[in-house]
Protein backbone atom coordinates (compact mmCIF):
# COMPACT_ATOMS: atom_id res chain seq x y z
CA UNK A 1 0.00 0.00 0.00
CA UNK A 2 2.86 2.66 1.01
CA UNK A 3 4.99 1.59 -2.16
CA UNK A 4 1.98 2.17 -4.32
CA UNK A 5 1.04 5.98 -2.98
CA UNK A 6 4.94 6.32 -2.75
CA UNK A 7 4.88 5.03 -6.74
CA UNK A 8 1.72 7.22 -7.26
CA UNK A 9 3.80 10.57 -6.11
CA UNK A 10 6.47 9.82 -8.20
CA UNK A 11 4.18 9.84 -10.36
CA UNK A 12 2.79 13.08 -10.25
CA UNK A 13 6.11 14.21 -10.16
CA UNK A 14 6.83 13.00 -13.17
CA UNK A 15 4.46 15.75 -14.85
CA UNK A 16 2.79 13.90 -16.78
CA UNK A 17 1.49 15.62 -19.63
CA UNK A 18 -2.12 13.62 -20.39
CA UNK A 19 -2.87 14.09 -16.70
CA UNK A 20 -2.55 17.92 -16.65
CA UNK A 21 -4.45 17.48 -19.80
CA UNK A 22 -7.26 15.56 -18.17
CA UNK A 23 -7.33 17.80 -15.17
CA UNK A 24 -7.55 20.63 -17.21
CA UNK A 25 -10.59 19.50 -18.69
CA UNK A 26 -12.16 18.52 -15.30
CA UNK A 27 -11.62 21.99 -14.26
CA UNK A 28 -13.12 23.53 -16.96
CA UNK A 29 -16.13 21.56 -17.31
CA UNK A 30 -16.90 22.10 -14.01
CA UNK A 31 -16.35 25.62 -13.97
CA UNK A 32 -18.35 26.29 -16.60
CA UNK A 33 -20.79 24.08 -15.04
CA UNK A 34 -20.68 26.17 -11.53
CA UNK A 35 -21.02 30.10 -13.74
CA UNK A 36 -23.73 28.54 -15.67
CA UNK A 37 -25.32 27.53 -12.25
CA UNK A 38 -24.68 31.20 -10.56
CA UNK A 39 -25.70 32.96 -13.93
CA UNK A 40 -29.21 30.90 -14.19
CA UNK A 41 -29.22 30.93 -10.34
CA UNK A 42 -29.33 34.22 -9.13
CA UNK A 43 -32.12 35.68 -10.88
CA UNK A 44 -34.47 32.48 -10.22
CA UNK A 45 -33.27 32.41 -6.42
CA UNK A 46 -34.47 36.14 -6.45
CA UNK A 47 -37.20 35.44 -8.41
CA UNK A 48 -38.13 33.05 -5.79
CA UNK A 49 -37.63 35.32 -2.76
CA UNK A 50 -39.38 37.75 -4.17
CA UNK A 51 -42.47 35.60 -4.60
CA UNK A 52 -43.38 35.75 -0.82
CA UNK A 53 -42.50 33.20 1.85
CA UNK A 54 -44.78 30.78 0.18
CA UNK A 55 -42.72 30.77 -2.77
CA UNK A 56 -39.89 30.67 -1.05
CA UNK A 57 -40.92 27.48 0.95
CA UNK A 58 -41.68 26.18 -1.96
CA UNK A 59 -38.05 27.25 -4.11
CA UNK A 60 -36.21 25.77 -0.75
CA UNK A 61 -38.09 22.65 -0.53
CA UNK A 62 -37.40 21.80 -4.77
CA UNK A 63 -33.53 23.11 -4.30
CA UNK A 64 -33.11 20.72 -1.00
CA UNK A 65 -34.73 17.83 -3.07
CA UNK A 66 -32.83 18.25 -5.79
CA UNK A 67 -29.65 18.75 -4.22
CA UNK A 68 -30.21 15.00 -3.32
CA UNK A 69 -30.22 14.18 -7.08
CA UNK A 70 -27.73 10.73 -7.71
CA UNK A 71 -25.36 11.76 -10.00
CA UNK A 72 -25.76 8.72 -12.33
CA UNK A 73 -29.88 9.16 -12.30
CA UNK A 74 -28.95 12.77 -13.65
CA UNK A 75 -26.67 10.63 -15.83
CA UNK A 76 -28.82 8.61 -17.17
CA UNK A 77 -31.67 10.98 -17.69
CA UNK A 78 -29.62 12.92 -20.01
CA UNK A 79 -28.51 10.07 -21.96
CA UNK A 80 -31.67 8.98 -22.83
CA UNK A 81 -32.73 12.72 -23.82
CA UNK A 82 -29.80 13.30 -25.92
CA UNK A 83 -28.50 9.87 -27.43
CA UNK A 84 -29.65 9.42 -30.97
CA UNK A 85 -32.94 7.65 -30.46
CA UNK A 86 -33.92 10.29 -27.67
CA UNK A 87 -35.97 13.90 -28.44
CA UNK A 88 -32.52 15.56 -28.63
CA UNK A 89 -30.14 13.68 -30.61
CA UNK A 90 -30.09 15.58 -32.99
CA UNK A 91 -27.70 18.56 -31.19
CA UNK A 92 -25.45 15.92 -31.22
CA UNK A 93 -24.26 17.23 -27.87
CA UNK A 94 -23.82 13.34 -26.51
CA UNK A 95 -20.15 12.41 -25.47
CA UNK A 96 -18.82 15.99 -25.37
CA UNK A 97 -18.14 18.18 -23.06
CA UNK A 98 -21.23 20.46 -23.77
CA UNK A 99 -23.06 17.03 -22.54
CA UNK A 100 -21.31 16.68 -19.23
CA UNK A 101 -20.80 20.70 -18.58
CA UNK A 102 -25.16 20.48 -18.42
CA UNK A 103 -25.45 17.36 -16.28
CA UNK A 104 -23.25 19.22 -13.80
CA UNK A 105 -24.92 22.35 -14.25
CA UNK A 106 -27.72 20.15 -13.48
CA UNK A 107 -25.89 19.02 -9.72
CA UNK A 108 -24.92 22.42 -9.51
CA UNK A 109 -27.56 24.47 -9.83
CA UNK A 110 -29.76 23.36 -6.71
CA UNK A 111 -26.88 23.84 -4.25
CA UNK A 112 -26.86 27.73 -5.60
CA UNK A 113 -30.07 28.49 -4.88
CA UNK A 114 -30.35 26.52 -1.89
CA UNK A 115 -27.81 29.05 -0.23
CA UNK A 116 -28.47 32.24 -1.79
CA UNK A 117 -32.51 31.76 -1.38
CA UNK A 118 -31.64 30.93 2.62
CA UNK A 119 -29.14 33.39 3.26
CA UNK A 120 -32.16 36.18 0.99
CA UNK A 121 -35.00 34.91 3.36
CA UNK A 122 -32.98 35.78 6.30
CA UNK A 123 -31.85 39.37 5.33
CA UNK A 124 -34.07 42.05 7.48
CA UNK A 125 -37.04 42.66 5.74
CA UNK A 126 -36.61 46.49 5.82
CA UNK A 127 -33.70 46.50 3.63
CA UNK A 128 -35.57 45.40 0.68
CA UNK A 129 -38.27 48.10 1.76
CA UNK A 130 -36.27 51.03 2.40
CA UNK A 131 -35.15 50.77 -1.11
CA UNK A 132 -38.69 50.54 -2.61
CA UNK A 133 -38.95 53.77 -0.85
CA UNK A 134 -36.01 55.49 -2.22
CA UNK A 135 -37.77 54.60 -5.97
CA UNK A 136 -34.51 52.18 -6.35
CA UNK A 137 -35.24 50.54 -9.63
CA UNK A 138 -36.28 46.84 -9.63
CA UNK A 139 -33.31 45.80 -11.54
CA UNK A 140 -30.84 48.01 -9.03
CA UNK A 141 -32.59 46.32 -5.93
CA UNK A 142 -31.53 43.46 -7.02
CA UNK A 143 -28.22 44.04 -7.82
CA UNK A 144 -28.23 45.71 -3.81
CA UNK A 145 -29.72 42.49 -1.99
CA UNK A 146 -27.41 40.14 -4.14
CA UNK A 147 -24.35 42.27 -3.09
CA UNK A 148 -25.66 41.96 0.53
CA UNK A 149 -25.65 38.26 0.44
CA UNK A 150 -22.57 37.86 -1.57
CA UNK A 151 -20.58 35.66 1.03
CA UNK A 152 -23.65 33.22 0.33
CA UNK A 153 -23.21 33.36 -3.10
CA UNK A 154 -19.89 32.74 -3.17
CA UNK A 155 -19.92 29.50 -0.46
CA UNK A 156 -23.28 28.29 -2.67
CA UNK A 157 -20.62 28.36 -5.84
CA UNK A 158 -17.86 26.52 -4.08
CA UNK A 159 -20.12 24.02 -2.62
CA UNK A 160 -21.85 23.48 -6.48
CA UNK A 161 -18.06 23.41 -7.81
CA UNK A 162 -16.63 20.42 -5.19
CA UNK A 163 -20.23 18.49 -6.48
CA UNK A 164 -19.40 19.29 -10.03
CA UNK A 165 -15.90 18.67 -9.80
CA UNK A 166 -16.09 15.22 -7.52
CA UNK A 167 -18.75 13.52 -9.37
CA UNK A 168 -18.37 10.33 -11.49
CA UNK A 169 -22.12 8.88 -12.97
CA UNK A 170 -22.67 11.67 -15.22
CA UNK A 171 -19.55 12.50 -16.91
CA UNK A 172 -19.09 8.98 -17.07
CA UNK A 173 -22.53 8.04 -19.02
CA UNK A 174 -22.80 11.48 -20.73
CA UNK A 175 -19.23 12.09 -21.36
CA UNK A 176 -18.11 8.56 -22.29
CA UNK A 177 -14.56 8.91 -20.80
CA UNK A 178 -13.05 9.47 -24.60
CA UNK A 179 -9.40 9.60 -24.35
CA UNK A 180 -8.29 13.51 -24.99
CA UNK A 181 -11.66 14.68 -25.30
CA UNK A 182 -14.55 13.96 -22.63
CA UNK A 183 -11.36 12.27 -20.49
CA UNK A 184 -11.97 13.63 -16.36
CA UNK A 185 -9.93 13.19 -13.05
CA UNK A 186 -12.64 11.21 -11.65
CA UNK A 187 -13.50 9.12 -14.84
CA UNK A 188 -9.51 8.17 -15.69
CA UNK A 189 -9.74 7.30 -11.79
CA UNK A 190 -12.04 5.04 -12.37
CA UNK A 191 -10.40 3.75 -15.58
CA UNK A 192 -7.13 3.03 -13.80
CA UNK A 193 -8.66 1.03 -11.28
CA UNK A 194 -10.28 -1.45 -13.65
CA UNK A 195 -7.41 -1.69 -15.51
CA UNK A 196 -5.96 -2.67 -12.19
CA UNK A 197 -3.30 0.03 -11.76
CA UNK A 198 -4.01 0.95 -8.50
CA UNK A 199 -0.53 3.38 -8.25
CA UNK A 200 -1.89 5.27 -11.09
CA UNK A 201 -5.76 5.20 -9.95
CA UNK A 202 -4.31 6.71 -6.30
CA UNK A 203 -1.67 9.38 -7.77
CA UNK A 204 -5.23 10.61 -9.76
CA UNK A 205 -7.24 10.60 -6.62
CA UNK A 206 -4.60 12.83 -4.89
CA UNK A 207 -4.92 15.31 -7.65
CA UNK A 208 -8.26 15.10 -7.76
CA UNK A 209 -8.20 16.04 -3.76
CA UNK A 210 -5.57 18.39 -3.90
CA UNK A 211 -7.94 20.41 -6.29
CA UNK A 212 -11.07 20.40 -4.81
CA UNK A 213 -9.25 21.26 -1.46
CA UNK A 214 -7.41 24.16 -2.60
CA UNK A 215 -10.97 25.21 -3.93
CA UNK A 216 -12.14 24.94 -0.13
CA UNK A 217 -9.56 27.18 0.91
CA UNK A 218 -10.03 29.93 -1.94
CA UNK A 219 -13.63 29.84 -0.46
CA UNK A 220 -12.93 30.31 3.13
CA UNK A 221 -10.13 33.04 2.22
CA UNK A 222 -13.01 35.03 0.38
CA UNK A 223 -15.49 34.29 3.36
CA UNK A 224 -12.81 35.48 5.75
CA UNK A 225 -12.16 38.64 3.94
CA UNK A 226 -15.72 39.52 3.93
CA UNK B 1 -14.05 -15.70 -7.54
CA UNK B 2 -12.90 -12.48 -10.76
CA UNK B 3 -14.14 -12.92 -13.84
CA UNK B 4 -14.63 -10.13 -16.84
CA UNK B 5 -17.56 -8.54 -17.45
CA UNK B 6 -18.11 -10.50 -20.66
CA UNK B 7 -18.97 -13.79 -18.63
CA UNK B 8 -20.90 -11.84 -15.66
CA UNK B 9 -22.60 -10.07 -19.09
CA UNK B 10 -24.28 -12.59 -20.65
CA UNK B 11 -25.79 -14.07 -17.82
CA UNK B 12 -23.79 -17.27 -17.82
CA UNK B 13 -22.51 -17.10 -14.59
CA UNK B 14 -26.08 -16.56 -13.10
CA UNK B 15 -27.40 -19.48 -14.56
CA UNK B 16 -24.73 -21.98 -13.65
CA UNK B 17 -23.53 -21.01 -9.93
CA UNK B 18 -26.62 -21.81 -8.15
CA UNK B 19 -26.02 -25.58 -9.48
CA UNK B 20 -23.04 -25.65 -8.11
CA UNK B 21 -23.93 -24.62 -4.84
CA UNK B 22 -26.40 -26.81 -4.31
CA UNK B 23 -24.51 -29.81 -5.27
CA UNK B 24 -21.52 -28.88 -2.97
CA UNK B 25 -22.75 -26.56 -0.71
CA UNK B 26 -19.74 -23.84 -1.31
CA UNK B 27 -21.31 -20.23 -2.39
CA UNK B 28 -19.48 -18.18 -4.95
CA UNK B 29 -19.31 -14.58 -4.87
CA UNK B 30 -18.66 -13.30 -8.12
CA UNK B 31 -17.10 -9.77 -8.74
CA UNK B 32 -17.21 -8.79 -12.44
CA UNK B 33 -14.11 -6.72 -13.38
CA UNK B 34 -11.79 -6.41 -16.42
CA UNK B 35 -9.25 -9.25 -17.20
CA UNK B 36 -6.36 -6.49 -15.69
CA UNK B 37 -8.39 -6.11 -12.59
CA UNK B 38 -9.40 -9.17 -12.38
CA UNK B 39 -5.38 -10.66 -12.26
CA UNK B 40 -4.49 -8.11 -10.42
CA UNK B 41 -7.58 -8.82 -7.40
CA UNK B 42 -6.15 -12.38 -7.64
CA UNK B 43 -2.62 -11.13 -7.28
CA UNK B 44 -4.01 -9.34 -4.36
CA UNK B 45 -5.30 -12.39 -2.52
CA UNK B 46 -8.58 -10.48 -2.63
CA UNK B 47 -10.36 -13.78 -4.71
CA UNK B 48 -9.19 -16.98 -5.18
CA UNK B 49 -10.71 -18.09 -8.53
CA UNK B 50 -10.42 -16.23 -11.84
CA UNK B 51 -11.86 -16.26 -15.22
CA UNK B 52 -10.39 -14.17 -18.24
CA UNK B 53 -10.43 -14.17 -21.95
CA UNK B 54 -6.59 -12.14 -22.11
CA UNK B 55 -4.19 -15.16 -22.81
CA UNK B 56 -1.28 -12.50 -22.92
CA UNK B 57 -2.22 -11.58 -19.07
CA UNK B 58 -2.74 -14.74 -18.24
CA UNK B 59 0.43 -15.42 -19.85
CA UNK B 60 2.07 -12.88 -17.73
CA UNK B 61 0.35 -13.82 -14.39
CA UNK B 62 1.23 -18.07 -15.02
CA UNK B 63 5.04 -16.78 -15.60
CA UNK B 64 5.24 -14.48 -12.36
CA UNK B 65 3.39 -17.65 -10.37
CA UNK B 66 0.93 -15.23 -9.61
CA UNK B 67 -1.83 -18.44 -10.67
CA UNK B 68 -2.19 -22.15 -10.84
CA UNK B 69 -4.33 -24.87 -11.92
CA UNK B 70 -4.65 -23.21 -15.50
CA UNK B 71 -7.22 -24.63 -17.28
CA UNK B 72 -9.11 -23.06 -20.62
CA UNK B 73 -13.01 -24.36 -20.56
CA UNK B 74 -14.74 -22.48 -23.07
CA UNK B 75 -14.52 -20.30 -25.93
CA UNK B 76 -16.56 -18.13 -28.31
CA UNK B 77 -15.25 -16.00 -30.81
CA UNK B 78 -15.18 -12.10 -31.36
CA UNK B 79 -17.35 -9.85 -33.69
CA UNK B 80 -16.41 -6.69 -35.73
CA UNK B 81 -19.30 -4.31 -35.70
CA UNK B 82 -20.29 -1.52 -36.98
CA UNK B 83 -22.76 1.05 -39.13
CA UNK B 84 -24.91 -1.18 -41.60
CA UNK B 85 -23.59 0.34 -44.61
CA UNK B 86 -19.75 -0.86 -43.90
CA UNK B 87 -18.27 2.09 -45.38
CA UNK B 88 -15.02 0.37 -44.64
CA UNK B 89 -16.92 -2.65 -47.11
CA UNK B 90 -14.92 -4.53 -44.13
CA UNK B 91 -17.78 -7.53 -44.67
CA UNK B 92 -15.54 -8.37 -47.68
CA UNK B 93 -12.20 -8.62 -46.38
CA UNK B 94 -10.33 -11.75 -46.74
CA UNK B 95 -9.50 -12.47 -42.97
CA UNK B 96 -9.47 -10.18 -39.60
CA UNK B 97 -6.37 -8.69 -40.43
CA UNK B 98 -7.48 -7.49 -43.86
CA UNK B 99 -10.70 -6.34 -41.76
CA UNK B 100 -8.37 -4.18 -39.77
CA UNK B 101 -6.32 -2.74 -42.27
CA UNK B 102 -9.23 -1.69 -43.98
CA UNK B 103 -10.26 0.37 -40.73
CA UNK B 104 -7.16 2.00 -40.08
CA UNK B 105 -7.01 2.84 -44.03
CA UNK B 106 -10.16 4.18 -44.72
CA UNK B 107 -11.99 7.22 -42.96
CA UNK B 108 -13.92 5.08 -40.66
CA UNK B 109 -14.04 5.52 -36.84
CA UNK B 110 -13.02 2.80 -34.28
CA UNK B 111 -13.97 2.80 -30.92
CA UNK B 112 -11.23 1.32 -28.66
CA UNK B 113 -11.71 -0.47 -24.74
CA UNK B 114 -8.48 1.04 -23.71
CA UNK B 115 -8.73 -0.55 -20.53
CA UNK B 116 -6.60 -3.59 -19.69
CA UNK B 117 -9.25 -5.83 -21.27
CA UNK B 118 -9.04 -9.33 -23.11
CA UNK B 119 -11.04 -7.51 -25.58
CA UNK B 120 -8.58 -4.65 -25.89
CA UNK B 121 -5.57 -7.08 -25.87
CA UNK B 122 -7.15 -8.70 -29.02
CA UNK B 123 -7.50 -5.26 -30.95
CA UNK B 124 -4.06 -4.72 -30.02
CA UNK B 125 -2.95 -7.85 -31.47
CA UNK B 126 -4.65 -7.22 -34.81
CA UNK B 127 -3.72 -3.55 -35.21
CA UNK B 128 -0.01 -4.65 -35.03
CA UNK B 129 -1.10 -7.68 -37.42
CA UNK B 130 -2.82 -5.20 -40.01
CA UNK B 131 0.68 -2.90 -39.41
CA UNK B 132 -1.15 0.29 -39.01
CA UNK B 133 -3.46 1.54 -36.95
CA UNK B 134 -5.95 4.49 -37.01
CA UNK B 135 -5.09 7.57 -34.75
CA UNK B 136 -7.68 10.05 -32.97
CA UNK B 137 -10.06 11.35 -34.08
CA UNK B 138 -10.43 7.82 -35.61
CA UNK B 139 -9.58 5.91 -33.15
CA UNK B 140 -11.98 7.26 -30.20
CA UNK B 141 -10.27 5.89 -26.89
CA UNK B 142 -13.46 5.19 -24.20
CA UNK B 143 -11.39 3.47 -21.20
CA UNK B 144 -15.41 1.62 -21.05
CA UNK B 145 -16.31 -1.75 -20.48
CA UNK B 146 -18.00 -3.52 -23.74
CA UNK B 147 -21.15 -2.48 -22.78
CA UNK B 148 -20.29 1.39 -22.61
CA UNK B 149 -17.90 0.77 -25.87
CA UNK B 150 -20.82 -0.37 -28.01
CA UNK B 151 -22.94 3.02 -27.15
CA UNK B 152 -20.21 4.92 -28.17
CA UNK B 153 -19.70 2.87 -31.62
CA UNK B 154 -23.67 3.04 -32.10
CA UNK B 155 -23.76 6.65 -31.41
CA UNK B 156 -21.10 8.17 -33.25
CA UNK B 157 -21.98 5.16 -36.08
CA UNK B 158 -18.23 3.59 -35.79
CA UNK B 159 -16.83 0.28 -36.18
CA UNK B 160 -15.86 -2.09 -32.51
CA UNK B 161 -14.59 -5.13 -31.68
CA UNK B 162 -16.95 -7.25 -29.40
CA UNK B 163 -17.09 -10.88 -27.63
CA UNK B 164 -20.02 -12.25 -29.20
CA UNK B 165 -22.00 -12.50 -25.65
CA UNK B 166 -21.68 -8.71 -24.82
CA UNK B 167 -23.24 -7.87 -28.59
CA UNK B 168 -26.10 -10.04 -28.23
CA UNK B 169 -27.18 -9.10 -25.37
CA UNK B 170 -27.23 -4.78 -26.41
CA UNK B 171 -27.62 -5.69 -29.83
CA UNK B 172 -31.65 -5.04 -30.13
CA UNK B 173 -30.65 -1.42 -28.57
CA UNK B 174 -27.96 -1.12 -30.72
CA UNK B 175 -27.68 0.85 -34.82
CA UNK B 176 -24.61 -1.94 -35.13
CA UNK B 177 -25.01 -4.58 -37.22
CA UNK B 178 -21.84 -7.48 -37.30
CA UNK B 179 -20.13 -7.10 -40.06
CA UNK B 180 -17.06 -9.35 -40.03
CA UNK B 181 -16.99 -12.62 -38.21
CA UNK B 182 -14.98 -16.05 -38.10
CA UNK B 183 -11.45 -17.20 -38.45
CA UNK B 184 -8.80 -18.46 -35.34
CA UNK B 185 -7.69 -14.30 -35.15
CA UNK B 186 -10.97 -13.73 -33.57
CA UNK B 187 -10.98 -17.10 -31.21
CA UNK B 188 -12.33 -15.42 -27.90
CA UNK B 189 -11.22 -18.10 -25.26
CA UNK B 190 -11.91 -18.27 -21.50
CA UNK B 191 -9.34 -19.58 -18.84
CA UNK B 192 -9.88 -20.43 -14.98
CA UNK B 193 -7.22 -20.59 -12.45
CA UNK B 194 -6.90 -20.37 -9.08
CA UNK B 195 -4.65 -18.35 -6.67
CA UNK B 196 -1.66 -20.41 -5.40
CA UNK B 197 -1.11 -19.96 -1.59
CA UNK B 198 -4.55 -20.33 -0.18
CA UNK B 199 -5.57 -22.12 2.80
CA UNK B 200 -7.00 -25.79 2.78
CA UNK B 201 -10.44 -25.12 2.67
CA UNK B 202 -10.14 -22.41 0.28
CA UNK B 203 -7.86 -24.60 -1.97
CA UNK B 204 -10.62 -27.35 -1.98
CA UNK B 205 -12.79 -24.94 -2.69
CA UNK B 206 -11.61 -23.07 -5.15
CA UNK B 207 -10.07 -26.71 -7.08
CA UNK B 208 -13.75 -28.28 -6.80
CA UNK B 209 -15.04 -24.82 -8.72
CA UNK B 210 -12.36 -25.11 -11.39
CA UNK B 211 -12.86 -28.94 -11.78
CA UNK B 212 -16.98 -28.33 -11.93
CA UNK B 213 -16.62 -25.96 -14.69
CA UNK B 214 -14.06 -27.50 -17.02
CA UNK B 215 -14.16 -31.06 -16.02
CA UNK B 216 -17.54 -31.65 -14.37
CA UNK B 217 -21.76 -31.06 -14.30
CA UNK B 218 -20.92 -27.30 -14.90
CA UNK B 219 -20.08 -28.45 -19.00
CA UNK B 220 -23.43 -29.72 -19.69
CA UNK B 221 -24.41 -26.19 -18.35
CA UNK B 222 -22.77 -23.74 -20.01
CA UNK B 223 -22.80 -25.77 -23.88
CA UNK B 224 -26.51 -25.47 -23.06
CA UNK B 225 -26.62 -21.97 -22.01
CA UNK B 226 -28.48 -20.19 -24.58
CA UNK B 227 -29.38 -15.97 -24.67
CA UNK B 228 -32.57 -15.03 -27.38
CA UNK B 229 -32.04 -18.85 -28.72
CA UNK B 230 -28.36 -18.14 -29.67
CA UNK B 231 -25.48 -20.27 -27.75
CA UNK B 232 -22.90 -17.99 -26.69
CA UNK B 233 -20.63 -20.20 -25.07
CA UNK B 234 -18.62 -23.61 -26.71
CA UNK B 235 -17.26 -25.92 -24.02
CA UNK B 236 -13.37 -26.40 -24.37
CA UNK B 237 -13.44 -30.26 -26.77
CA UNK B 238 -12.10 -32.61 -24.73
CA UNK B 239 -8.59 -34.03 -26.22
CA UNK B 240 -7.24 -30.64 -27.29
CA UNK B 241 -4.97 -29.05 -24.97
CA UNK B 242 -5.99 -26.39 -22.66
CA UNK B 243 -3.08 -25.81 -20.07
CA UNK B 244 -1.40 -22.83 -22.14
CA UNK B 245 -2.88 -19.67 -22.51
CA UNK B 246 -1.96 -20.19 -26.60
CA UNK B 247 -3.80 -23.42 -26.78
CA UNK B 248 -7.06 -23.19 -29.09
CA UNK B 249 -10.08 -25.23 -29.48
CA UNK B 250 -8.85 -27.48 -32.07
CA UNK B 251 -5.50 -29.03 -33.85
CA UNK B 252 -5.05 -28.41 -37.18
CA UNK B 253 -5.16 -24.63 -37.60
CA UNK B 254 -2.51 -22.40 -38.12
CA UNK B 255 -1.85 -20.59 -34.53
CA UNK B 256 -2.48 -16.37 -34.82
CA UNK B 257 -0.51 -16.17 -31.41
Amino acid sequence: MFTEIGRALTLIASRDAEVWQITGVSIAVSTSAVVAAVALGLPLTYALARSGPRGTKIGMWVAHSMAALPTVVVGLTLYVVLSSAGPLGWTKLLYTRTAMTIGQLVLALPLVVAVVLGALHRLPAAASESLVTHGVTPARRMGWLLWEVRTAIASGAFLAFSRAFTELGSALIVGGNIRGATRTLTTYVALEYNRGDDARAIALGLILLAVALLANALMHAFMTEQ
Amino acid sequence: MATTTSVENSGLLAAVLPAFSRETGITVEVLAVGSGRALNLLKRGEVAVGLTHDPAAEAAALTGGVVTGYRKIMFNDFVIVGPAGDPAGIAHASDAVDAFARLAAGAATFVSRGDASGTYSREQELWALAKRRPAAPRLVDVGQGMGGALRVASEKGAYTLSDRATFERFRSSLRLSSLYEGGTALLNTYAVFVRPGLSRTDEAAASALTRWLADGAGRPLIAGYAVNGQTLFQVWPLGTPRESPADLPFRAEARVH
